[in-house]
C-alpha cells in the first residue's frame, strides 16, 4: 500500500525573514526583501538581490557552530532551516532520518574567496574540500547529528523541488521513515557573474510575468520539509500541515539553458505531478510558478500553464518578487510559500507587475486574494532542460 | 512484492580504456607512474557528431558516449530516466569560469563555461543527445553520489507501477586547474615517483585520482543481455571504522543474507593510509572468499565506485576473476552468485552494493 507523504515540519530563511512566522508577515504584508547589496563583495551593486541580511559569523554564533568545522555560507543558512523543521516536526532524535538536500554551488563562496591564496593560507585548506556541493549537505548533517542516508540534489534552480521528490519516494518505497528535504543556495559572485554574463540579470526590481519584464534578481536562501507517511504522522499524533500528493520531472531537451517555446518540459513536469496525485488541472486551486521574469522563462512557462489548465486557469503568482530567484532553495521556499497559502487560505501577490504580456491569455494575481485553496502546484526549472512540479494538498 | 532491478547494459570509460577501445578485457593493464590517471580514449566520434563535440567538456563527451553506449548495449532506444550521479561536475568548466572572474576582477565574462558549469550538464546533455523528455536527475554526494543516482533507480522500480528503462551512471573528470589544491588537500600522494599497481605499498596520505564515466541501463524485467541483478545498496554518511561490519551484517540481514552467503567483495581501498582502516574489517571478516580492488588501476574520484560495479558486475557475468584487480589469493571455490561492494572516502559517504548471478 503506497502512502500518502504528510508534511510535519517546515523551516525556512530567506530575504523576507528569518523563520516562517516572518517569512508568513512579509507575505502578508506585501514586503519584498529585494534590494541593494550590502554583504556580497562584489563590483555589481547595480543589481538588486535578495541577501539575507545575517552575516556568516552571526551565523556560526547563532547556531553554536564549533569554530574548526568549514561551515560555506549555504551550510550556515541550511542549518538555521533545518533546525526550524525539525524543532515544528518534534523531531528530537535525529539519528534515523534520512536528509536529501538540494543545492547547486555549495560552497562556492569559500572557494571563490580562498582559489587563490588556499596554498598561502594553511588553516584554509579545510575548505578545499567545499568545491563540491555534497561537503556542504555533509556539514549540515553532521551539524544535525544525521549519519545515515545523506544525498545531495543538484539540478541547478530545480534542485530544491527534486530534493522533495527524492525524499518522497525514500518513504513510499519504505527506504526512510523520516525525511528532512529541501534546499539551500546562498549570494556568491559565481552566480551573479554567472546569471550576468547570460544578460539575465536585471537592474530593476523583477517583475515575474510582465510585458516589459527586464530579467531576474537573484536571491539566497534555505528551506526543508520534514516529510513522513501518514500512517507515521498520525500514529505520532503529530499535526499535519499539508500532504505532498505529486510531482513529476521531465527535461526539456531543448538547450542547455534556454526554455522551448512551447514549454514542453515544464508542461510535461505539471501534467506528470497531476497524474501522480490522480487529479484533474481544474482541481488546481493555486499555481505558484516559477516565473523568474526572464523574457524566456515566464513566456515558454505560461505558455505551458495555458496548455495545462485551458479554460480552468487557477490563480496565478511568482513569489520571485519577494525573495529572489534563489536557485537551489527556490522549489524548497515555495514549497513553503505553497504551504503556507494553504494554511493562510490566501494567494500570495506577484509583486511589480503591471502590464499583461500579450502572448498570454492570463495575469497574474498583484493583490492578496482570499480563497478556498486545497491544491496548489508549485513550479521549479533550472539549466539543463530541468522541469518539475510539485502538488500540495490540504488536510 | 519486491520488484528485481537488473542490469542489462554497460559502458564504461576509465584509465583503463585505450586510445581507440572504451573496452577492454581486464587483462590488458594499463600502468602509470604517475598519481593523475586520465581517461586516453579519443573514439567518441563513433558515437557523437564532431559539431556536436567541439562544445563539449570531457565530461560531457564521457557521458554522452558512455551513456548512448549503454543503450546501444541494453538493445534500448529510449530511456524512461535518465539519472546522473558525480561528484564534482564539469569541474573543468566551473575552474575556468571561476579563473576568469577573478583575474578579470568580474568583468567581460563569456557565458559559455558558466552555462555547462552546473553539476547537471551531463545529465541534460544526455536528453539534449538522445531528445529525451524523460525525469531527468543528478545527484552530487561525495563517494556516494553514484550511488545516490542508483538508489533512485530503485526507488523508481519501487515506487512506480510501469515498465522502466533507466540510464543510470557515474561521472568525474579532473580538472588540470585544481589538481594543485587536491595536493595541497592531500588527496593525493606526495611521492614524485609512484607506480599505480604499488599503490597499497606506499602508506603515505593521500590517493591516486582518476576520471571517467560508467553508465548502466536497468529495468525490472530481464533480458537477453542481463548482467547482473541489483539486490540492493544502503548508504551511511558517516561511520566509525568499528561499525563498518555490524552495518555490513545489518545490510545483509535485511535482505535474509548472512556473511557465508556472500562469494566475492570488491572494496574501494585507495592507499590512503588515513583511512585504508575502514576496508580492514571487510579484509578481515571475508578473508575465506576471493576479493577485488580496482582503484590502484582507474584512481579514486568521487565515482570510481561505478567502476567497482561494472567491474563486480562483469565478473558475474563471466565468471573470470582478473588477476591485477585481486586483493587476496583466494581462489572462487563455486559459482561466484552474490558479490557484495563496499565504498568510502574520508571516513564520509559510505556505500553498499548487493549484486547477484543471473
Amino acid at each position: 500500500m503506497i502512502q500518502r507523504i504528510a508534511i510535519t515540519g517546515m523551516g525556512i530563511v530567506s530575504a523576507i525573514g528569518n523563520n516562517v512566522q516572518e517569512n508568513l508577515l512579509a507575505l502578508a504584508q506585501q514586503k519584498s526583501g529585494i534590494g541593494q547589496l550590502e554583504l556580497l563583495d562584489t563590483i555589481h551593486q547595480n543589481f538588486p538581490c535578495g541577501e539575507i541580511k545575517l552575516t556568516n559569523t552571526h551565523l556560526v554564533d547563532a547556531l553554536k557552530v564549533k569554530q574548526d568545522e568549514a561551515f560555506t555560507r549555504a551550510a550556515l543558512l541550511g542549518v538555521k532551516a533545518a533546525e526550524e523543521a525539525l524543532q515544528q516536526a518534534q523531531i528530537s532524535s535525529t539519528n534515523k532520518i534520512a536528509f536529501v538536500n538540494g543545492t547547486s554551488v555549495g560552497g562556492m563562496d569559500y572557494t571563490e574567496k580562498l582559489y587563490q591564496d588556499f596554498s598561502k593560507n594553511p588553516h584554509t585548506t579545510k575548505y578545499i574540500e567545499a568545491q563540491h556541493p555534497g561537503f556542504t549537505s555533509d556539514t549540515i548533517a553532521h551539524h544535525l547529528a544525521i549519519t545515515g542516508l545523506v544525498t545531495t540534489v543538484s539540478t541547478a534552480c530545480s534542485s530544491g523541488a527534486n530534493a522533495l521528490i527524492t525524499g518522497a519516494k525514500l518513504l513510499k518505497a519504505g527506504k526512510a521513515e523520516t525525511v528532512l528535504a529541501g534546499g539551500t543556495d546562498c549570494l556568491s559572485k559565481f552566480t551573479l557573474n554567472g546569471f550576468h554574463s547570460l544578460k539575465i540579470l536585471s537592474e530593476k526590481l523583477c517583475q515575474p510575468f510582465d510585458e516589459h519584464r527586464s530579467g531576474l534578481n537573484l536571491g539566497e536562501g534555505a528551506a526543508y520539509l520534514v516529510l513522513e507517511t501518514e500512517k507515521k504522522a498520525k500514529a505520532q499524533n503529530k499535526t499535519i500541515l499539508g500532504y505532498l500528493d505529486g510531482y513529476g520531472n521531465a527535461n526539456d531537451a531543448f538547450h542547455q539553458t534556454a526554455s522551448s517555446a512551447t514549454g514542453e518540459g515544464s508542461f510535461l513536469a505539471m501534467q506528470a505531478a497531476l497524474n501522480s496525485a490522480k487529479i484533474n488541472a481544474e482541481e488546481v486551486s493555486y499555481t505558484n510558478a516559477h516565473g523568474t521574469a526572464t523574457e524566456n522563462n515566464d513566456l515558454s512557462e505560461g505558455i505551458a500553464i495555458q496548455r495545462i489548465f485551458e479554460e480552468n486557469l487557477p490563480k496565478i503568482s511568482s513569489t520571485k518578487a519577494f525573495t529572489g530567484h534563489t536557485l537551489a532553495a527556490a522549489g524548497a521556499i515555495e514549497a513553503v510559500f505553497s504551504l503556507l497559502a494553504i494554511q493562510e487560505q490566501k494567494i500570495w501577490p506577484n509583486l511589480n507587475f503591471k502590464a499583461q504580456m500579450p502572448e498570454l491569455n492570463f495575469s497574474p494575481e498583484t493583490e492578496i486574494v482570499p480563497k478556498k485553496i486545497e491544491k496548489v502546484l508549485s513550479n521549479s526549472f533550472g539549466f539543463g532542460g530541468n522541469c518539475s512540479s510539485l502538488l500540495f494538498s490540504a488536510v | 512484492m519486491i520488484k528485481a532491478c537488473y542490469i542489462n547494459g554497460i559502458s564504461s570509460l576509465s584509465p583503463q580504456s585505450t586510445v581507440e577501445e572504451e573496452n577492454f578485457d581486464f587483462q590488458q593493464i594499463q600502468t602509470f607512474e604517475k598519481p593523475v590517471l586520465q581517461v586516453a580514449f579519443k573514439g567518441y566520434k563513433k558515437l557523437i557528431k564532431p559539431a556536436a563535440m567541439r562544445r563539449m567538456s570531457k565530461s560531457v563527451k564521457m557521458g554522452v558516449f558512455t551513456a548512448a553506449s549503454a543503450l546501444i548495449d541494453a538493445n534500448v532506444k529510449e530511456p524512461t530516466s535518465i539519472l546522473t550521479g558525480t561528484g564534482m561536475g564539469c569541474k573543468q568548466d566551473s575552474d575556468i569560469f571561476l579563473e576568469n572572474l577573478l583575474l578579470q576582477h568580474e568583468e567581460l565574462l563569456s557565458p559559455s563555461k558558466f552555462v555547462q558549469s552546473t553539476h547537471n550538464t551531463v545529465g541534460g546533455q544526455v536528453a539534449l543527445y538522445l531528445k529525451s523528455k524523460a525525469y531527468n536527475f543528478t545527484y552530487v554526494q561525495g563517494s556516494a553520489s553514484f550511488e545516490s543516482a542508483l538508489l533512485d533507480a530503485q526507488l523508481s522500480i519501487l515506487t512506480e507501477e510501469k515498465k522502466h528503462q533507466i540510464l543510470v551512471g557515474g561521472i568525474d573528470e579532473i580538472s588540470e586547474n585544481t589538481i594543485g589544491l587536491l595536493q595541497l588537500d592531500q588527496q593525493i600522494k606526495s611521492e614524485t615517483s609512484l607506480e599505480n599497481l604499488k599503490l597499497l605499498d606506499y602508506k603515505s596520505k593521500g590517493s591516486i585520482i582518476g576520471e571517467g564515466a560508467h553508465f548502466f541501463v536497468i529495468s525490472e524485467e530481464k533480458s537477453q543481455n542481463s548482467y547482473a541483478q541489483l539486490i540492493d545498496l544502503h548508504l551511511e554518511n558517516s561511520l566509525a571504522t568499528e561499525e563498518v561490519f555490524p552495518k555490513t551484517k545489518a545490510f545483509l540481514a535485511e535482505n535474509k543474507l548472512a556473511i557465508a552467503d556472500i562469494d566475492l567483495v570488491i572494496l574501494g581501498n585507495n592507499g590512503d593510509v588515513d583511512f585504508d582502516a575502514y576496508f580492514q574489517p571487510l579484509q578481515q571478516e571475508f578473508k575465506e572468499i576471493p576479493q577485488v580492488y580496482y582503484k590502484h588501476l582507474v584512481g579514486e574520484s568521487y565515482t570510481a565506485s561505478a567502476f567497482g560495479m561494472q567491474l563486480g558486475v562483469k565478473i558475474l557475468k563471466s565468471q573470470h576473476l582478473p588477476e591485477a584487480y585481486r586483493l587476496n589469493t583466494v581462489q572462487p571455490q563455486k559459482t561466484i552468485k552474490k558479490v557484495l561492494l563496499y565504498n568510502q572516502f574520508r571516513g564520509k559517504n559510505h556505500s553498499w552494493i548487493l549484486l547477484e548471478h543471473v
